[in-house]
């Protein structure tokens, strides 16, 4: 039974070896000790189950991780959001009781890497990971964050419900927890204005010219 | 009511109208103090049921002696009649599932069940009741019906029944049987607690999906008139996991379960 279940672990939780599966259930149960009728029968049996199995476990994960990275998931739109949740989920699987919070920063990483370093919901996403990575656990933390757009600032301002994106600005944010179980505190610093400064990216981005 | 984070200030503005809660241990385990201090006030205000996920009864590799002494301590902290986890397993080789699967319903993984919850009775010192789960494998190597196994498994285990109304009529439906004739071979004698919940039918597919996201359909609340009607559960727990509708729609269903409990004499 424990190599049954290793072997459907496999299965339920890696698209790739579940496709290699049901296309080749011979071939893929034999590296993992099943005879061919095994296969044959477990492929015949379950092997829709299995998709929709793995599919309601990519609805709950997308679920949690727009619960957790609202901002993110508001910014980069539902089509984007979904579509690329599933890429990342195809290649990351989180564990342990924290699994939520580990997959939405992982989540978080991967849209940053596919925006790019130019487009303030990178910054975005990190900022909000950063922000809720430790809601989930009391432990002793501490933050920094070089952002390229003023993202705290841009919230404040009630950016999110404007049409403008954040404003280009080196920014430094700063997180602390020194007790154990205690609370976060929050630091920005914002360097100064010198002469106009530009954002791109975004479905509300209006080019954040300053002095416009 | 299930506890939820979103659902928090009205779970407290509305204490009069709920009668005890159910509280996902995972919400609780490891957490800041803010966390810690909501929980204290639950527990003045509430009795709280701790609800596990992951302690994985049905992996056959066993379960994580750290997560249990986890588990053990809200637990005790809690100070609750019982209680509860699932009849599946989330966990193998390293890889976490992340969602619940059945084991095959025959006499090995009774006996896997069985070796783990009696190690979780001996470290977690309340009585453990096991909850059925929503089917969406049917595993090969299954020689028992549903009833049979849960029978057998409450007879080997000693442990109680979480009986979820939603999942067995979820179960029932995408088999194409009558979830009321399966209640006849179900230990309803061991019944502590109910579940009930929404769900929906998922396009293409056409089966139900137990998503805990909408209100509880109406074959739903005649499974659970038929349960009340059979047997005396101490309590039913209203599961709403996500988009939440106003909270008068919640005590809503809450009434409605206490009237069909009080019709059938099951509680004041």
């Amino acid at each position: 039974m424990k190599d049954r279940q290793e072997f459907w672990a496999r299965l339920l939780v890696e698209p790739s070896t579940l496709e290699r599966f049901l296309a080749d259930p011979a071939g893929t149960g034999a590296e993992h000790g099943l005879s061919a009728e095994e296969s044959r029968e477990l492929a015949d049996s379950c092997g829709e189950a299995f998709r929709g199995f793995a599919r309601a476990l990519r609805r709950k994960r997308r679920g949690e991780v727009r619960r957790i990275l609202p901002r993110l998931t508001r910014a980069l739109g539902n089509a984007t959001f979904d579509d690329w949740f599933e890429a990342h989920a195809a290649a990351y699987v989180p564990k342990g009781i924290k699994r939520h919070r580990d997959d939405a920063l992982a989540f978080a990483r991967f849209a940053s890497a596919r925006l790019g370093r130019d487009d303030w919901r990178a910054d975005l996403a990190r900022w909000e990971s950063a922000r809720a990575g430790p809601e989930f656990d009391g432990a002793r933390c501490f933050a920094a964050l070089r952002l390229r757009h003023d993202v705290p600032g841009w919230l404040a301002r009630g950016g999110e419900s404007g049409a403008w994106a954040p404003e280009r600005r080196a920014t430094w944010v700063f997180g602390i927890r020194l007790r154990r179980g205690g609370a976060v505190h929050w630091y920005t610093l914002v360097a100064p204005r010198l002469g106009r400064s530009r954002s791109r990216g975004g479905s509300d981005d209006r080019g954040g010219r300053a002095g416009r | 009511m299930g506890h939820r984070p979103a659902l928090s200030a009205e779970i407290f503005l509305n204490a009069d109208r709920i009668d005890f809660l159910e509280i996902t241990a995972e919400h609780f385990l490891d957490v800041p103090n803010a966390k810690r201090e909501e929980l204290r006030l639950l527990r003045e205000r509430f009795r709280l049921i701790p609800h596990g996920l992951n302690l994985s009864l049905g992996s056959a590799e066993g379960i994580d002696g750290a997560y249990l002494d986890r588990l053990a301590a809200l637990v005790e902290e809690v100070e609750p009649p019982w209680w509860s986890e699932h009849v599946a397993w989330t966990r193998a080789g390293g890889r976490e599932l992340g969602h619940l699967a059945p084991t095959p319903r025959n006499r090995e993984s009774i006996e896997v069940i069985a070796r783990n919850a009696a190690i979780a009775r001996r470290v977690v010192d309340r009585p453990l009741i096991l909850e059925n789960i929503t089917a969406t494998i049917d595993p090969p190597g299954s020689t028992m019906s549903e009833g049979a196994f849960l029978r057998a498994l409450v007879d080997e285990t000693g442990c109680g029944l979480l009986l979820d109304a939603t999942n067995l009529f979820t179960n029932a439906a995408n088999r194409g049987e009558d979830p009321r004739r399966q209640l006849d071979d179900w230990p309803l004698e061991s019944v502590v607690q109910l579940h009930f919940a929404g769900g929906w039918v998922e396009e293409g597919t056409g089966l139900w999906v137990d998503a805990h996201d909408h209100p509880t359909p109406e074959p739903v609340w005649a499974l659970m008139e038929e349960i009340l009607a059979r047997c005396a559960p101490r309590g039913a727990i209203l599961e709403r996991d996500g988009r939440f509708p106003p909270i008068g729609e919640l005590l809503s269903e809450l009434e409605r379960a206490r009237e069909l409990g009080r019709r059938h004499g099951r509680w004041a």
